[in-house]
């Protein structure tokens, strides 16, 4: 039966099969000059109302606005000027413009063309526009639709731009919000969802099919979003220009970039899988999927990655990392269903176009630096590799709204990712000189937080850019991780499996997580995210007033005989010489629940002999009183042992030891740095 | 005859010393003491939160060290600078001491007391010449690190990273470089100050500038090994804590941690004695006492060939 489930959610995700079942399709067309950064373009666009709702209007996302000035909703969220700590845009600043909107039947809809701010009414943000029709669509009715648009690259930031000659050309188009039905996303009536481009927020948007044109000059190379189809070359003036065509299917986005010849090179590789999946990895994920090796099947996929020149000699590292990637997310998430992923390094000074993603497009980030020591020992492109890949998943074919709930991407996401590594680490499938755990990484990074966080918000909402990557990042992580032990590994890993296949191409928000998960668990999971996604429960447990000692003989009057006989206080048999305590023991202590965050925990008991046992508490009250009598002297209480609960991050008051341990173990390192400083005071002086 | 680093030299007078050695190892243990304290009461005591033999759940150490040592960390910083100074005073006293034993009283007795004695009356004079080199080493720090990053970062904008491959090694390569030329210029200056009549630091220091670069077989090379060798030797243990996990709770670590601190402060006052003004004519035997037999050397004695004869 499993299979056959399996099976069809494989079948399923084939893109192609939607492919005429998709609402839109653009066509486009677009030329690039390099030397003033300036796109020149036309789309045709055919959209489907797959609602049953009419609409007589159209919501475009025009993103390049939001770098037309500092006056933006994106630039004054962002106020210091870039956003991964790149160059400045100022005095190269991006914009694009409709120049011409006409319906098939030739009406002209520029007129009607407004700017809407939907989300902070700031009349300084041009990056929503709103088009009304002469005519509503109906309900499966399609419009189609010809534009033209002219648009400047700001000097690269926030994923898109120039620097030099490499450009990185994303949310460049015209491009269609998305027009939901009533009740998707808790949403009342239908309506488009078409959010101003902020700072801490990405994209969303419908699957399309795409076909585009691109005109760059012909010592260029380009990479794409897609597979190349077509590929000439035409005179322009006095030189000539290459055209290529790229066609993609089921994407919500087309993202491209061009470099001259001589400073990118072009890689190309594979992903096979009875090469590249570790067999390791193949087998653990069988036995904890319950799938067969058949079932695990995953598809050959072919690997384009454009390099800077200098960096070749980190090209085969990338694609390791990309094979590692394409190898854990396909077992499991299910297999990538596209032909091809192309990734791209940027160029020295494009760092803020590295690390991002788009269908079946990815940046990277890399220096040449990397390829020697230290530097080489740590493990950043893969780290970005493997991140960026992954959101093929999350981003790309879950296509949840990351305006509205980022977490569903980013955390996801950076959940698969951490446990890649981890098991990329467990391995030894990489290289690395230094290396810390990832998930202990992830735990101190959140314990930087200081004040309750709630993951579910709006991106802009936000009170900082921090507060938005803890939430929607490191948290969700956490949060996972600690599902995940409370589920177990396989429960878990199978849930989050049938709800990678079965919400692909279907933009799932929270409660269709929450929904997917617990049907596969067979749990109601909604206290857990009612918690930790929707809430902002902190996580404290700790133990309170530990008692144990000896069980001493009862005194006062005992029933003997049918009647209450006094007894004497018992002798001491010792005459006052300490004798070695031998139990039995009475034992009672107190765990708290010191954090809002309510769920199971596990008490470990440790005792003197080196035996320990497990007691459970259900953690819905506030404490629990645990009182008992032992043959053995207790040593040691540790509540959640295993550290299931990842989300806790104070846990010093989770032990309890009867006699602190007399050994320092920070001794050896506050010695080992003693000497280097001592080190120190000698060359300086 | 020139004044030439002689190693042998140096040996013999630091294995006759053995006290002082015994001094340049424990003090700045002793004087490091608040700052492990203050670990050890911090990280250490949380930590000990953790029952032994238990594995604690990945993070827990991370996250208890770190807690416990963010609210200390300004006045672990001022415990941590005011250490650093205490031992640079010392280095500078027993610098100090040792030159002006060794020339003024013309023998290399292993009394610890004496030495230090020398060094207190001396200790001024030095510090001015170790802030002189304090001087030195930002000036041209300051000078070859602007002057590269300028490139470097030129580099980055012209997307050339191959020619910033390049740049970054001749950079560090050029820093460490200046630091070897500092360092030995410091320590042949330490004894050219104790030249007789000689007041200005500044000047001493420049000497043992020219020394050093007059013989940069006999002076530099030797700093520059003894200077890697003095750092793998302070070093290793921390090496070995990061990339060895069986180092960390092992007792291994506290054989090596001592015995490095040792081999450390042997090559340190090899080093420094090995810069000693000394003839390599003349026989490193073992009697003890000065050839001039003139408690107070005139500055015609100090001069390059005819310094004052030390046999040890």
């Amino acid at each position: 039966m499993k299979f056959i489930f399996n099976a069809l959610l494989i079948l399923g995700i084939a893109p192609g099969l939607y492919a005429a079942e998709l609402p839109v399709r653009y066509e486009i067309s677009v030329s690039l000059d390099p030397a003033s950064h300036g796109l020149e373009g036309s789309e045709e666009i055919e959209w489907r109302n797959t609602t049953a709702t009419p609409t007589s209007e159209l919501y475009f996302h025009l993103y390049l606005n939001a770098f037309a000035n500092s006056h933006s909703s994106f630039m004054k969220e962002l106020g210091e000027g870039t956003l991964r700590g790149g160059h400045h845009i100022e005095r190269h600043w991006g914009w694009t413009r409709i120049k011409t909107l006409r319906t098939e039947g030739d009406v002209d809809l520029l007129p009607s063309l407004s700017f809407v701010r939907p989300d902070d009414d700031n009349a300084e943000d041009h990056t929503v526009a709103r088009v009304e029709l002469p005519e509503p669509v109906e309900a499966g009715a399609t419009i189609r639709i010809h534009l033209e648009f002219e648009a400047r690259l700001p000097r690269v930031i926030a994923r898109t731009g120039w620097a030099g000659d490499f450009h990185l050309v994303g949310q460049w188009f015209p491009k269609l919000g998305v027009y939901e039905a009533a009740g998707h996303g808790g949403r009342e009536r239908a309506g488009w969802n078409c959010h101003q481009f902020h700072a801490s927020s990405e994209f969303y948007a419908d699957f399309a099919t795409y076909r585009v044109e691109i005109e760059v000059p012909e010592d260029y190379v380009l990479g794409a979003t897609g597979i190349e189809v077509e590929n000439h070359q035409v005179a322009e003036g006095n030189s000539r220009n290459l055209v290529a065509v790229f066609t993609a299917e089921n994407v919500h986005d087309f993202a491209w970039c061009a470099a001259p010849k001589n400073m990118m090179s072009v890689v190309e590789g594979d992903f096979e899988p009875a090469r590249d999946i570790p067999r390791r990895w193949l087998e653990d994920a069988m036995k904890q999927l319950d799938l067969s090796a058949a079932e695990l099947e995953l598809p050959p996929v072919h690997l384009r990655l454009l390099i800077p020149k200098q960096q070749e000699g980190l090209a085969e590292r990338t694609l390791h990392a990309a094979r590692l990637a394409l190898a854990w997310y396909g077992l499991h998430y299910g297999p990538y269903p596209y032909p091809q992923l192309s990734l791209v390094s940027p160029p020295p000074t494009a760092r803020e176009a590295g690390g991002m993603e788009y269908p079946t497009f990815i940046t990277t980030g890399a220096a040449k630096l990397m390829e020697y020591f230290p530097f080489s020992g740590a493990s950043l492109i893969e780290m970005v590799t493997i991140h960026e890949f992954g959101h093929q998943y999350f981003y790309g074919m879950l296509a949840s709204n990351e305006f509205e709930q980022a977490w569903m991407d980013e955390g996801l996401n950076s959940f698969a990712e951490t446990s890649c590594r981890a098991a990329i680490a467990r391995d030894h499938l990489v290289k690395e000189q230094f290396n810390l755990s990832p998930w202990a990484t992830a735990r101190l990074g959140f314990s930087s937080l200081k004040d309750p966080l709630q993951v579910d918000r709006f991106a802009w909402e936000f009170r900082s850019r921090q507060n938005y990557s803890m939430a929607s990042y490191t948290k969700t992580v956490l949060v996972l991780k600690t599902l995940e032990g409370l589920l177990g590994e396989a429960s878990f890993a199978q849930a989050m499996r049938d709800y990678a296949l079965k919400w692909r191409f279907k933009h799932p928000t929270g409660k269709d997580l929450e929904q997917s998960l617990s049907e596969s668990t067979e749990q109601d999971l909604d206290w857990f995210f009612s918690q930790a996604i929707e809430g902002d429960a902190i996580v404290d447990w700790a133990i309170r007033s530990v008692h144990t000692g000896e069980k001493k003989a009862a005194t006062g009057a005992s029933w003997s005989g049918g009647a209450w006989v006094e007894t004497d206080q018992a002798e001491d048999p010792s005459d006052g010489v300490k004798k070695e305590e031998s139990g039995p023991w009475d034992i009672s202590f107190d765990v708290m629940r010191r954090g809002s965050f309510s769920g199971p925990v596990k008490i470990r008991l440790i005792y003197a002999d080196g035996s320990s046992e497990n007691r459970e508490w259900a953690g819905f009250e506030r404490w629990k009183h645990f009182s008992f009598e032992s043959n053995k002297k207790l040593d040691a209480i540790i509540v959640d042992p295993d550290g299931v609960w990842a989300l806790e991050t104070r846990r010093r008051n989770n032990y309890w030891q009867r006699k602190a341990s007399a050994h320092d173990p920070s001794a050896p390192l506050s010695w080992s740095l003693s000497n280097v400083l001592s080190l120190v005071s000698t060359i300086w002086s | 005859m020139k004044r030439k680093p002689s190693l042998l030299f140096g040996l013999r007078l630091s294995i006759r010393m053995h006290r002082l050695i015994l001094a340049i190892w424990i003090v700045p243990i002793i004087l490091l003491t608040p700052f492990r304290s203050m670990i050890s009461a911090t990280a250490g005591q949380a930590l000990r939160a953790i029952p032994e033999g238990f594995t604690p759940p990945a993070g827990d150490i991370g996250l208890f060290s770190a807690q416990a040592l963010l609210p200390v960390i300004p006045s672990l910083g001022v415990t941590l600078l005011s250490t650093l100074i205490l031992m640079w005073f010392w280095t500078v006293l027993w610098h100090a001491g040792l030159c002006r034993q060794l020339i003024w009283e013309g023998e290399t007795s292993n009394s610890l007391s004496r030495t230090l004695g020398h060094g207190i009356v001396g200790w001024w004079s030095y510090l001015r010449l170790s802030l002189w080199a304090w001087l030195m080493f930002l000036l041209l720090f300051g000078g070859i690190g602007a002057g590269f990053f300028a490139l470097i970062r030129s580099s980055w904008e012209d997307m050339n990273e191959d020619r910033m491959v390049v740049l970054i090694p001749i950079a560090l390569g050029l820093l460490i470089l200046s630091k070897i030329i500092l360092w030995a210029a410091t320590l042949r200056g330490a004894w050219e100050l104790t030249a007789p009549g000689r007041r200005s630091s500044v000047f001493a220091w420049f000497r043992g500038l020219r020394g050093a670069l007059a013989q940069p077989l006999a002076t530099l090379l030797p700093t520059l090994v003894f200077g890697i060798l003095i750092a793998g030797c302070l070093s290793l243990p921390l090496l070995l804590y990061m990339m060895w996990p069986q180092f960390r709770t092992g007792r291994l670590i506290w054989l090596v941690l001592p015995g490095a601190g040792l081999v450390a402060a042997c090559l340190q006052l090899w080093l420094f004695a090995a810069m000693a003004p000394i003839s390599p004519a003349l026989p490193l035997g073992s009697a003890t006492g000065i050839i001039s037999k003139n408690p107070s050397p005139q500055p015609s004695d100090m001069e390059e060939d005819s310094e004052p004869q030390v046999i040890v």
